[in-house]
């Protein structure tokens, strides 16, 4: 029976330990929930919904008193202002009174409930109750508030003046636009009632006090933009809105000169250097026309491989899209070195040297030789100089001269058939200097 | 912030920190044992997550009178418990599923007799009365006495449920093996 295990130890032997990977998505929901219950639960010293409900409800009784309030003729500084609310000892104010001593009541009454839970467990079973009796509370401050709201609201409609001049004095405005890319420029449009004097806050520092103004957003963020009105015989009244600016990626990149491939091919490495984009978007474009080769990418770094076309004008435009949608676009023309190589001088990429002995290298301009490499010039250089190195990079022939190319001999003795590296620069007659490098390859006999 | 009494008081100042490393050693484990008491895994993560909010929101009632992982499991199998009786209603015909009477031994099985996918599938297909007895009786190793509470049930009736849980696993072990005989012929 030893080697035998009974039901409970089977289960047990299987199961104790036994791990399985929560989701990704668990975390952020657990976070969620929790700062939502923090919110809901009263703590002293810290905003949670006890105090969101307070504020809402004196800014509401607040803001119908002033509604309410008559104004009073041509006399608008604070302390008047004071007095009247002070005096004006309406059924509004006992309410707020009351329903605010009410909320302190039961805010104690949960507090209670709170240190009288104790036990770890009990705690946990009771917060599912507590929660309940949150939502309750809140119903009831909820109702209190629209009590509150229904009598003072009879109030104004009973004064002597029902003109123009007791409409409810609100600062309240409008923007062109809400959330966009940044660099983001809004326009800002007053829409306020009554009101004299605007002070705007745009949330990164910067102030106007412009009716209408255009703020320009330079960084990506959240903007809390708030505008204060000064109003005739009124408090100064604030309403604020998000303004949303979000980050743009910043394209950049740049062309690298790859190895020349065959056929004269030049192959161009676009080297991306770009932040914050999920979307690259690459074009050849023409200062004549805008997409006139059919030449483009959406690889993040492509290589781009040029033929036979009239570089001077030519260049590789990248387009950047980040996940808001946010764009940038670099342009970069093609380098000049593309244009100098490709169609003012050609070398060979293979010879054959002469198996009869080394020569002395010189060729006649303008003639084709198998047993010598050397440049073939569709333009003549003012200065030239060129290096063949061994793929170990010892050097194996130099020279200065126009007409003399290399014979394929170290020395006096033939250079093994192998893939040689050379190097040549130089000066065009315009002033223009070339610098290119290659390989060529030295073959068998099969030429003699 | 590597020690466990790190983690905790980081936790009990609110640190996010701190949670997440508690979370990201825990939560594995304790998934494994939600999974235990859900009808789904997505139940089961519902329960890891209310679970955690309650450890979070909770952690200073800690006392340090025995592991934490062990206070936190029981947090876990108590908000499981909750979730239970919130959704039992509508499965409460699951617990009348009838077991036979036959007396049957326990002969034992071999340690490598089934996998441990096997054992949760069969755990996963209990009816759940049975299921939350037999989960807190033989694998938490929690008293009748201490599970009457917790379900909301009588003494007895536990027992019996376990009995029966019982009997009813055996069952279906004793059915998983002769289906797998009959496969190997």
């Amino acid at each position: 029976m030893s080697d035998k295990l009974n039901t409970e130890q089977l289960f047990r032997s299987r199961f104790e330990g036994a791990e399985l990977s929560p989701s990704a998505t668990s975390w952020n929901a657990i976070q969620r929930k929790l700062r939502w219950k923090q919110f809901l639960r009263f703590r002293p010293g810290r905003f949670n919904i006890w105090y969101a409900g307070a504020l809402l409800l004196t800014a509401t009784a607040l803001a119908v008193l002033l509604a309410g309030e008559r104004e009073p003729a041509g006399q608008d500084t604070g302390e008047e202002l004071n007095t009247t609310l002070h005096q004006s000892e309406n059924s509004a104010v006992e309410n707020t009174k009351e329903s605010v001593n009410a909320a302190g009541q039961d805010r104690s009454k949960r507090m209670q409930a709170e240190s009288s839970a104790t036990a770890s467990e009990a705690e946990i079973d009771s917060s599912a109750e507590a929660d309940q009796l949150d939502s309750l509370s809140m119903k009831e401050q909820a109702e209190t508030l629209r009590k509150n709201f229904n009598e003072t609201a009879h109030i104004p409609a009973e004064a002597e003046d029902p003109g123009e001049a007791r409409a409810a004095a609100l600062s309240y405005f409008t923007t062109s636009i809400q959330r966009g890319c940044v660099p983001l420029t809004v326009q800002f449009t007053d829409q306020s009632m009554h009101a004299t004097a605007y002070s705007w806050d745009f949330g990164t520092g910067d102030k106007s006090r412009e009716q209408n103004p255009l703020y320009e957003f330079r960084e990506a963020g959240r903007y809390v933009v708030t505008l204060t009105t000064e109003n005739p015989g009124k408090l100064p009244t604030t309403s604020r809105m998000m303004i949303e600016v979000l980050a743009a990626p910043e394209a950049d990149f740049q062309i690298e000169e790859g190895m020349e491939g065959i056929d004269n091919h030049v192959v161009l490495n676009l080297v991306n250097y770009s932040t914050d984009g999920s979307v690259f978007a690459w074009n050849l474009v023409n200062a004549a026309c805008n997409n006139c080769s059919d030449w483009s990418s959406i690889e993040y770094q492509p290589t781009l491989e040029l033929k036979s076309i009239s570089p001077e004008s030519m260049s590789v435009r990248l387009e950047v899209i980040n996940e808001h949608g946010c764009s940038d676009t670099a342009v970069r023309s093609l380098p000049l070195i593309v244009q100098s190589s490709d169609t003012r001088i050609k070398f060979a990429t293979a010879f054959s040297p002469n198996p009869s002995g080394p020569g002395d290298g010189s060729f006649a301009p303008g003639t084709q030789r198998m047993d010598l490499f050397y440049p073939i010039y569709i333009e003549v250089p003012v200065e030239f100089h060129m290096r063949v190195y061994t793929r170990r990079g010892e050097l194996v022939f130099e020279s200065n001269e126009l007409f003399r190319g290399w014979d394929g001999y170290m020395l006096q003795e033939r250079a093994k058939n192998d893939v040689y590296v050379w190097m040549a620069e130089g000066k065009w007659a315009d002033g223009e200097s070339f610098s290119l490098h290659g390989d060529v390859t030295v073959l068998g006999n099969q030429y003699w | 912030m590597n020690s466990e009494k790190d983690i905790l008081a980081g936790c009990i100042k609110g640190k996010q920190s701190a949670q997440w490393e508690l979370y990201t050693r825990y939560s594995r484990l304790l998934l494994a044992i939600c999974n235990r008491y859900a009808k789904s895994l997505d139940e089961a993560e519902d329960i890891l997550q209310e679970g955690f909010v309650k450890i979070f929101l909770n952690i200073k009632e800690f006392k340090g009178d025995g592991p934490l992982l062990a206070w936190m499991r029981r947090i876990m199998i108590n908000t499981a418990i909750t979730h239970y009786h919130k959704t039992r209603k509508h499965r409460y015909h699951d617990d009348l599923g009838e077991v036979s009477e036959t007396k049957f031994e326990d002969k034992g099985w071999g340690e490598a007799e089934f996998t441990g996918e096997e054992l949760f599938r069969v755990i996963q297909q209990m009816p759940g009365g049975y299921r939350q007895v037999f989960n807190l009786y033989a694998l938490e190793g929690y008293k009748h006495r201490e599970i009457a509470v917790i379900l909301k049930i009588d003494e007895n009736t536990s027992k019996s449920q376990y009995s029966r849980a019982r009997r009813w696993l055996q069952e279906r072990l004793l059915t998983l093996k002769e289906e797998r005989i009959k496969r190997d012929e």
